[in-house]
């Protein structure tokens, strides 16, 4: 739209046509080239050149120079303008657009961006392939020559055999003409670039009577522009090539060479072809004997709604959390979403195949989960025992799938060996419910512990510590997500009523949470004050925290004591801790090209109350990690002391 | 009676001066005059050494037919999703709504390259249904030919809620370029020439908005679509589609590239040069 130039891919031919032929006319450029030396005198000579050129096409427009070019000259100004309005609503001939401006007898720069099609009446057009076509035969035969007569052409003529309103030069109007308010078209022209040639100009006039009338005039067009095209020695360059015609043979290849992104079928087939190799490959979808045929794990895809039929990739560990929204009285024991069986109630296929050997799914552990989040393990005894049921008045909906956790293993030869679900079951009494599926992948007779880094920490992953047992070296929780743990914000403002979950703490990640307390009575202190504390640092704190991501625990000295500091102001009876703030310090270390991540210091700061506790307090614990790294500072060795003695007989004749 | 030339010769005039005497030093000033100044003036100036230079050029741009439509049609959060990604359309079960979708490319001025799309998408409803909310993903292929062949295949991104249950929504904007770095002055750049989505997944997670967006983001040159302001027509007749109707213009791009340090010497030394010539005439 704003690049109005013709193409190169359109307009080289007669570029290199109509300038070639001028310029070899004249002959100037072999003369001036003579006389040119070094790189500077070639630019020179090139500018000269076209200087030339120029003068030699302006003695060309003043020989064409006609009556009306006087009309001509402002027209250059407006072109980014008209080229706009010709965008919007022109039909994509070469025609002027319908401006109601009395842009009548001017050349209109609209028409200048098209160059060819105006040469074929919109009437033409090219005829369309019969259905049946013989064999080895061109699908088209011949192509109709393009008209290039302006005063037949009427690009606006839409409809056959009746006048187009506004339409001056359709053949089908005649008195209609009193009806017009405008020339929807009002001048046909061949083509643009030419410097000189016919144009079809309409307009309307209004009579004695106030009638309109239609005033038809052929004109001869001067174009203003300096590249104009005085003579076309090469007419082929001004309209399209000839397309080759579609063949059975060269089918495919012009598909090849045209074909464009589109709408297509092509993908609906399923791309999921069972393979039949002796084991499973990475990203391979496992292969069951239930209703889908494969192993799935409800996933969110693209919201925040469970999609069932999400595939597990072999060697892909996934995990997800998604909701799901059913009806609590109708669907409880309809929906298989939410029904154990269809989390364990099926058989993997070893390897890929059906021939192969099938393991059952291991209902390794069921949780089950109360309506106020407290939990109870449930001595396993068959899936079908835990089938959701409706209670208390359709109001309920008990053993709901709340947490599926598979954990598959697998032999180095891709073979699976075993699966196991642990499920979490919960009752439930408001949809939706939101539903965290994980599926985890262990090579068989291997045990693999992650560390948070190797060696310094990384962002993101969970701080090592633990407790030191005399001779015995670090002791940690196995869940490296539940060493370093604070306080987790919940709905349940109230800190005396916090349900049990917490926050891991992760490395670089500061954090803040909290709840309120309020206070109708501080009779016993002592109690309260323990509470509090119970709740910012939970039931055991670590006293060491790993110094790197991979600490090893029965290496003491990798680890580092936990500080406590404690703020207390002595003027009131009662203090209990308000908050609790983890400084971490941490430092580079190593080389600067690839800085480790080690701890230097965890401090646990205590605030405890500064003035008497009345209303709500805030209870808050904060986690914030402190760059401690001392810059790096530019050292130089010291100089090479040069230890060059003389031979002990340098000077010998003299000495 | 005429007069002609007979015969010329130039002259050669020495002037001489000892060492220590005020024409030495007046030399010795034009002396510094002529070269230190140039130096000045062109370090001063900020154009000295030129890092990014920019250039014009109208991109490419192909529709690549991939489209991702979620529309949300109760307040409770129910949805309805349409994709070209049949791995997709497998997943989404029983929210698959297929709609009927038409698209024009138009090359307007004829150049060759193609100018805006034409996207219109009515998504049949039922009579119980309402749209609030509209995420679509179209996908293009972009590229750029004038100093590096850059190609890429990028995204068009619409979304749009209402708390209005909608009929319509109408976007108008022009698919713009997106650079963090400039781009090379020549070469080949396919760095992004994948596609915006994985289509070829099975899994959800390639599906996962937060992961498109999230990873599209990540890129370096992307395009973004920018559009003044969207158009939610409220008003739905029963049993009518909802319909996305959009115009997407492919603009003339503004691309920044770093300018070459061969060439900024060249234009260094006739920066230099000019002044060196100014201040020369100026000693004399």
């Amino acid at each position: 739209m704003y690049n109005n130039k013709p193409s190169r891919l359109f307009s080289g031919d007669f570029y290199c046509d109509t300038f070639g032929s001028q310029n070899t006319g004249s002959g100037f450029i072999s003369l001036d080239t003579a006389s040119c030396g070094g790189v500077m005198d070639l630019i020179l000579c090139l500018l000269g050149s076209v200087l030339f050129f120029l003068n030699l096409k302006s003695v060309f427009s003043e020989l064409n120079t006609t009556a009306t070019e006087s009309q001509l000259s402002s027209n250059e100004s407006s072109w980014d303008e008209d080229a706009a309005t010709q965008n919007s609503s022109l039909p994509p001939f070469g025609v002027t657009a319908a401006t109601e401006e009395p842009a009548f007898g001017s050349y209109s720069t609209d028409a200048w961006a098209t160059e060819a099609p105006i040469t074929v009446s919109p009437s033409l057009g090219f005829p369309r392939a019969a259905p049946t076509v013989t064999p080895s035969q061109p699908l088209i035969s011949s192509l109709q020559t393009p008209v290039t007569d302006v005063s037949s052409l009427c690009p606006c003529n839409l409809l056959e055999n009746q006048c187009d309103v506004n339409c001056c030069c359709d053949p089908g109007c005649a008195e209609e003409f009193a009806l017009f308010t405008g020339c929807s078209v009002q001048q046909v022209i061949t083509d643009s670039m030419l410097c000189s040639q016919t144009a079809a100009i309409y307009s309307l006039n209004m009579t004695v009577n106030g009638t309109m009338q239609r005033i038809s005039t052929l004109t001869n067009l001067i174009n203003p522009d300096f590249f104009c095209i005085q003579t076309n020695n090469n007419a082929a360059g001004l309209s399209f090539g000839t397309p080759e015609i579609p063949t059975n043979g060269n089918f495919d290849t012009l598909v090849k060479t045209f074909s464009r992104p589109s709408f297509s079928s092509a993908g609906t087939a399923s791309s999921t072809s069972p393979s039949q190799a002796s084991g499973y490959k990475y990203g391979d979808l496992i292969q069951t004997n239930s209703i889908k045929g494969i192993l799935t794990l409800p996933a969110p895809a693209g919201n925040s709604w469970c999609s069932n039929g999400n595939p597990v990739g072999f060697l892909q560990n996934q995990q997800a959390q998604c909701n799901v929204k059913f009806n609590l009285a109708t669907d409880c024991t309809n929906l298989s979403s939410v029904n154990i069986a269809s989390y364990s109630n099926f058989q993997i296929f070893q390897t890929p195949g059906a021939a192969s050997s099938l393991v059952n799914i291991t209902l390794r552990s069921v949780t089950l989960q109360s309506l106020d989040g407290m939990r109870s393990q449930s001595s396993v005894t068959n899936a079908s025992s835990f089938a959701p049921s409706v209670l208390q008045n359709g109001t309920v909906c008990s053993k709901v799938v709340l947490q599926v956790n598979y954990v598959i293993t697998y032999s180095e030869a891709g073979v699976i060996m075993n699966a196991e679900v642990s499920i979490v079951l919960g009752v439930v009494n408001a949809t939706p419910v939101q539903q965290s599926f994980q599926v985890t992948f262990v090579q068989v007779k291997t045990t693999s512990t992650p560390v948070s880094g190797n060696p310094g920490y990384i962002n993101g992953l969970p701080l090592l510590a633990g407790s030191l047992i005399a001779g015995s070296g670090i002791v940690q929780s196995t869940n490296r997500f539940g060493q370093l743990m604070v306080m987790k914000s919940s709905s349940v403002q109230d800190c005396l009523a916090l349900p049990g979950e917490r926050l891991p703490v992760l490395f670089g990640i500061n954090m803040v949470s909290g709840c309120s307390l309020r206070i109708n009575n501080i009779s016993n202190c002592s109690l309260l004050s323990e509470q509090i504390l119970g709740v910012l640092i939970g039931s055991n704190f670590p006293d060491y925290v790993a110094s790197f991501g991979n600490s090893q625990a029965q290496n003491v000295l990798d680890w580092v004591q936990i500080n406590t500091v404690t703020t207390a102001s002595s003027s009131f009876s009662c203090n209990i801790p308000l908050s609790l703030d983890l400084v971490i310090q941490w430092t580079k270390y190593g080389s600067l090209v690839n800085p480790q991540a080690q701890i230097v210091s965890l401090t646990r700061k205590f605030t405890t109350n500064s003035t008497a506790l009345q209303g709500t307090l805030q209870i808050s614990s904060t986690v914030s990690f402190v760059d401690v790294s001392a810059a790096a500072q530019p050292g130089y060795k010291a100089p090479p002391t040069i230890d060059a003695k003389l031979p002990f007989d340098f000077f010998f004749p003299f000495v | 009676m005429a007069i002609y030339e007979v015969y010329s010769h130039p002259a050669l005039l020495r002037y001489k001066t000892s060492i220590c005497t005020k024409a030495t030093l007046f030399l010795l000033i034009v002396l510094g005059l002529t070269y230190i100044p140039p130096l000045l003036v062109t370090y001063k100036s900020q154009g000295f050494w030129i890092k990014l230079s920019t250039y014009e050029e109208q991109p490419v741009v192909k529709f690549q037919y991939q489209i991702l439509m979620i529309a949300t049609t109760s307040i409770n959060g129910d949805y309805v999703a349409w994709s070209t990604f049949q791995n997709l359309n497998n997943l989404l079960g029983d929210s698959l709504r297929i709609p009927s979708v038409s698209v024009m490319e138009v090359d307007k001025n004829q150049d060759g390259k193609y100018d805006e799309m034409t996207f219109k998408l009515q998504l049949p409803l039922q009579s119980t249904e309402q749209v609030y909310s509209v995420n679509l993903i179209l996908g293009f292929s972009y590229s750029l030919f004038r100093m590096s062949t850059f190609v890429m295949q990028s995204m068009a991104y619409i979304q749009h809620s209402s708390p209005l249950p909608g009929s319509l929504l109408y976007v108008n904007g022009d698919l713009k370029l997106q650079q963090r770095q400039p781009l090379n002055h020549r070469g080949l750049d396919t760095r992004y020439n994948v596609s915006v989505i994985n289509g070829s997944s099975p899994f959800a997670s390639a599906y996962d908005l937060t992961n498109i967006i999230g990873n599209y983001q990540e890129r370096n040159v992307s395009t973004v679509l920018s559009w003044p302001s969207p158009l939610w027509m409220t008003g739905r007749a029963a049993n009518s589609p909802f319909v996305i109707s959009a115009v997407i213009r492919y603009p003339v791009e503004i691309i920044t590239y770093p300018f070459q340090n061969f060439f900024n010497l060249f234009v260094c030394m006739l920066y230099a040069t000019c002044c060196y010539v100014l201040f020369k005439s100026l000693a004399k």
